[in-house]
């Protein structure tokens, strides 16, 4: 039986990103969360391509903040999970946990290395 | 003072050329924020750098995507205006002993039309039908050229004939672009105003 439900790599990481940043997610703030936090250096269009795959499955929900100077006079577009999207997440989650049980000494090896 | 600084103006008009999610404004300007915070980090050179190196980024993977969504589709329309542009102002300068400026003006309107008419049938992939259509022309006309050359005429291509050839060839590739892009243009601006619509009502 498959469940759609769980998330994909990348759609894991965005969530938590969102999660993390609360009510402040948008694409330069996700990028940079990438960045110090998982040392992954994303494009800010594929960023926004795996927002709208999120957006889609209803997962998170988008609103457009107000314009600004730096930005050319164009709008902020701020990210928040969604109920969906946090029990997508806590699924995945649970599955990975469920999947390492038992492993802890074979993960231990090899993070060691 | 990094707020009078703008961006780069070519590759912004790189990044504009190349967009096509429905995203783009909001990706330009994390980008000329991003642009304007590494100003003051880093320096005004380091932050151009920067910039050069993500508009290509930001340009070439949308166009990667939307070469990748239906490969077969795009394959078969970019042939399909290929063989239209070629073979009915072939024809119709046969069927009617049609002067050659009148057969030159027929081919250029035939690829003009077919960008379109290929273009609306491959909404949202216009830039994907145009770099088929590129890589499709080179891979038949060249095998075409090198085949008669050594085996009909039996002699080496001569280098006026060649370079006019690659002209024409080049301009043929001016007149589809044109006539695909045109469409793209159009319906990023049809997006543009809606969206602007949808946020001031």
């Amino acid at each position: 039986m498959r469940n759609d439900r769980l998330l994909g790599g990348f759609e894991n990481l965005m969530l938590l990103v969102i999660l993390r940043l609360d009510d402040r997610a948008y694409g330069v703030a996700i990028r940079k969360e990438l960045l110090v936090q998982a040392e992954k250096d994303v494009a800010i269009g594929a960023i926004y391509t795996g927002l709208d795959r999120l957006e889609q499955k209803g997962f998170v929900h988008s609103w457009s903040g107000e314009p600004t100077p730096e930005r050319g006079g164009r709008a902020k577009k701020f990210y928040r999970v969604t109920a969906a999207g946090k029990r997508a997440l806590q699924e995945t989650h649970r599955a990975v946990r469920r999947l390492s049980a038992g492993l802890e000494g074979s993960l231990t090896t090899c993070l060691s290395f | 003072m990094s707020e009078l600084l703008k961006p780069p103006a070519v590759p912004s008009a790189i990044l504009i050329f190349f967009a096509s999610q429905p995203d783009f404004p909001a990706v330009a300007g994390d980008i000329s924020e991003e642009f304007h915070q590494r100003v003051q980090s880093s320096g005004a050179k380091s932050a151009k750098r920067w910039y050069w190196r993500e508009a290509f980024r930001n340009a070439l993977a949308p166009t990667w995507r939307e070469l990748r969504r239906t490969p077969v589709r795009t394959t078969s329309i970019a042939f399909g205006c290929y063989l239209v542009a070629t073979l009915v102002p072939v024809q119709l300068t046969l069927a009617f002993n049609m002067r050659w400026i009148v057969m030159v003006a027929l081919n250029f309107t035939a690829l003009l039309a077919m960008g379109w008419i290929g273009a609306k049938l491959l909404p949202g992939r216009e830039w994907a039908l145009a770099l088929t259509f590129a890589v499709m022309t080179v891979c038949l006309t060249l095998p075409a050229m090198w085949y008669a050359f050594t085996f009909a005429f039996k002699q080496a291509v001569p280098v006026r004939f060649l370079a006019a050839m690659i002209g024409a060839q080049a301009l043929r590739q001016v007149f589809f672009w044109l006539g695909s892009l045109w469409v793209r243009y159009v319906n990023n601006r049809k997006h543009s105003s809606i969206v602007s619509a949808a946020k001031s009502a």
